[in-house]
């Protein structure tokens, strides 16, 4: 008899499972002749891998510990000093760090919750029988087709104080003129409105895609049972929306929470580092200041941050579970 | 409790015209059946009367109230759907208790009413679980439970048992008849089944093609069908039918392409008419036995048995009838003599439900007999029953 493909039950506790009494290196040796073939197609993929993720992060990790920077990254009299987790504790008793954090954070919120909001709006409309929907749908779209840059470059435009279309409309209307990219709070202001801008149809298309695929018998059954419009979006619309949902708030996060182009295109940070987030305080570390060491460890509290932020959200919202 | 009446009720779809104007009452407490194949317009009716759609013209009523611009809510019925339409998220309790929290009941009243009617449907031990961890049959009982619990005037239900396998749809249909004879609640029951039509329904009705084609208890529909659209919707296997010419002077006969029968006096009169003139006669298969005849009212033919089907507790036989000798009678033989071409044409074959016993085999040539006194005859142009 097989003992490897003998099927053990589910309900069968763990203690009493079947032991397979060989030896590892019986075992693994076998293991791998039944299942060589599948590890040779896996060896591709598995090397694409290591040289575009595993070893960045690795080595990312490694130079965190390190002092590595433009004199001695390459010298050939100098060599960079481990200097363990002082990267880490010079981080975190920069004052600076939490200011941009908290920014950060609140960068990322106004842009996701906007994303989110407005995403959904948009895709609940195109979700009805209107006319031309296909029209809508596509120039609802078209943000996400223009390269950033372009974005970037058009924005920085709009919000020129003297000729910028925004502040010529409101003089038009009496309004003042809004200082948008030499005050740092309307900088800030200009570089959520133009992620925003450029973030929705993303959102829009996800949740367009969830809101299609709930069978419409949910709403009438819903509107027999006497749900308003409201009643049917809360108990229907949102439960199952959110393994569409879970997903695309974490990408987003993730996305906004390490967004360089549109703040470092637009303001560079400035003015007076009133739009500085964490990613575009980690380029200048590394590309200003060549501090790469300070800047992967910079780069490692990202990612812890980011992570600690999925599991809580995967968590809180079980948004991982089947609906 | 209340009745349900369709007046000259219409819907298209753009230029697809679904319902042509339908008119039909549902008595106050009667559990109806509307029967007939895929797009013929039951869904329509049964979605017009729930509100989900809006008629193009005509008139609803439910009880005495016209409810044609009422919104679903405000129309006191409750749905049953083909999918059942249970929300995956919310356990069996909640999917009961939702309508009921909806409109504002209080706390104690929704839990004894999804109570009682748990019980009934013997939910309660699942009422923690949600629909995902329920099998087909349970989840059908709940999306019952669902629509019960709110004490609606009206129940409908869009082909509730078509996601079930074959013996749990003939014990859920037992469930279904106990449960509307102890709530006495109105009920109308959408299908393309016909066994379930003819078993739940204390009326019957049979649409076509956005049109009522006749509505009558199971009995009426399958010994009296108005039309040949009815008699072969209904009944499996279907009613053999045989074009036919009306023959002969006094007594008149079916004359076939490869065989003749003769009409019973008592039928000369209502065929009378339709002497020299196409008709179709029809006869159901186990109106067409093995054996001898009487000569009178059971008349045998001869035919090969092409194929054989043994069910158990009975035979299906496909029988095709040899090619026989044409004989007219002298006055009508010239006018018949066309028609007589194009008869000749029409295969001759048909079907007969028989004793397990039949010593019948395939290729033998078997005498059966056809019962008379239990066909039927339709005008061969608007398809109409002649008897």
């Amino acid at each position: 008899m097989n003992i490897a493909a003998t099927a053990i039950p589910k309900e069968v506790k763990q203690s009493q499972r079947y032991r397979d009494p060989r030896p590892f290196s019986v075992r693994f040796r076998e293991h791998m002749r039944r299942n060589r073939l599948a590890y040779l197609l896996l060896i591709p993929a598995f090397v694409v891998i290591c040289a575009t993720v595993i070893y960045p992060f690795i080595y990312a990790f490694n130079l965190a510990t390190t002092d590595t920077n433009m004199y001695n990254i390459n010298s050939p009299t100098k060599q960079p000093q481990f200097v363990g987790v002082g990267n880490f504790v010079e981080i975190f008793s920069n004052p600076e760090f939490y200011t941009v954090l908290g920014r950060t954070i609140l960068w990322t919120a106004v842009n996701v919750i906007c994303h989110v909001a407005f995403g959904l709006w948009l895709a609940v409309l195109l979700n009805r029988n209107l006319k031309m929907r296909g029209l809508y749908r596509t120039l609802l779209v078209l943000p996400w087709a223009i390269p950033q840059l372009i974005v970037a470059m058009m924005w920085k435009n709009e919000f020129n104080t003297q000729y910028g279309s925004i502040n010529l409309i409101l003089q038009s209307i009496g309004l003042p003129a809004i200082p948008w990219l030499t005050d740092p709070f309307w900088a800030f202001v200009a570089v959520c409105i133009t992620n925003i801008w450029l973030g929705i149809p993303f959102m829009m298309v996800i949740i367009l895609g969830g809101l299609q695929s709930i069978s419409p018998e949910y709403y009438e059954a819903a509107q027999i049972d006497g749900a308003t419009a409201w009643q049917q979006f809360r108990n229907i619309t949102v439960p199952f929306l959110r393994p569409v949902l879970t997903p695309a708030i974490i990408l987003g996060t993730v996305w906004t929470f390490n967004n360089l182009n549109i703040i470092y295109l637009i303001t560079k940070g400035g003015p007076n580092n009133g739009t500085q987030i964490l990613v575009t305080y980690v380029y200048r570390a590394a590309f200003d200041f060549y501090r790469y060491g300070y800047a992967a460890a910079f780069s490692v509290v990202i990612f812890l941050i980011l992570l600690i932020f999925c599991l809580f959200y995967i968590r809180a919202t079980r948004g991982a579970q089947e609906v | 409790m209340a009745e349900v009446r369709l007046v000259n009720l219409a819907k298209a779809f753009g230029p697809v015209q679904i319902l042509k104007g339908i008119d039909l009452t549902i008595p106050d407490g009667e559990f109806v059946v509307l029967l007939g194949p895929s797009g013929c317009g039951k869904t329509t009716t049964l979605r017009l009367i729930a509100g989900l759609e809006e008629a193009t013209s005509g008139e609803i009523f439910i009880g005495e109230r016209k409810v044609n611009d009422l919104p679903p809510k405000e129309r006191d019925i409750a749905m049953v759907f083909q999918s059942y339409a249970l929300y995956p998220h919310m356990t069996v309790f909640d999917n009961m208790a939702f309508g009921l929290r909806l409109h504002g009941v209080r706390r104690e009243e929704v839990d004894r009413r999804v109570m009682e009617a748990a019980e009934m449907l013997e939910l309660t031990p699942l009422l923690a679980r949600k629909p995902r961890a329920l099998s087909g049959g349970q989840r059908q009982r709940v999306a019952v439970g669902r629509a019960i619990v709110r004490n609606p005037k009206v129940f409908l239900m869009d082909e509730p048992l078509s996601n079930l396998d074959a013996k749990l749809r003939v014990q859920t249909r037992v469930e279904l008849s106990k449960l509307h004879m102890k709530l006495g609640v109105t009920t109308i029951y959408v299908t393309h089944d016909q066994m379930e039509a003819m078993t739940l329904g204390n009326l019957v009705v049979i649409m076509n093609q956005g049109i009522i084609q006749q509505m009558g208890t199971p009995s009426d529909v399958y010994d009296r069908p108005a039309n040949k659209f009815v008699a072969g919707f209904v009944g499996s296997p279907p009613m053999n039918f045989f074009p036919a010419l009306v023959d002969g002077e006094e007594e008149l006969f079916f004359q076939m392409a490869s065989f003749r029968l003769p009409v019973l006096p008592e039928r000369c009169a209502a065929l009378a008419p339709y002497r020299g003139k196409d008709v179709v006669f029809g006869i159901r298969p186990e109106d067409i036995n093995m054996g001898g005849g009487d000569g009178a009212v059971h008349i045998p033919v001869t035919a090969k048995v092409d194929v054989l089907e043994l069910l158990g507790a009975e035979i299906f036989l496909y029988l095709s009838s040899p090619e026989g000798i044409f004989v007219a009678s002298s006055a009508s033989q010239k006018l018949l003599s066309q028609k007589f071409l194009k008869l000749k044409a029409t295969a001759v074959s048909f079907i007969a439900r028989v004793d397990p016993s039949t010593p019948a085999k395939e290729g033998d040539s078997v005498q059966v007999v056809f019962n008379l006194g239990r066909s039927h005859a339709f005008d061969a142009d608007s398809e109409r029953a002649i008897y």
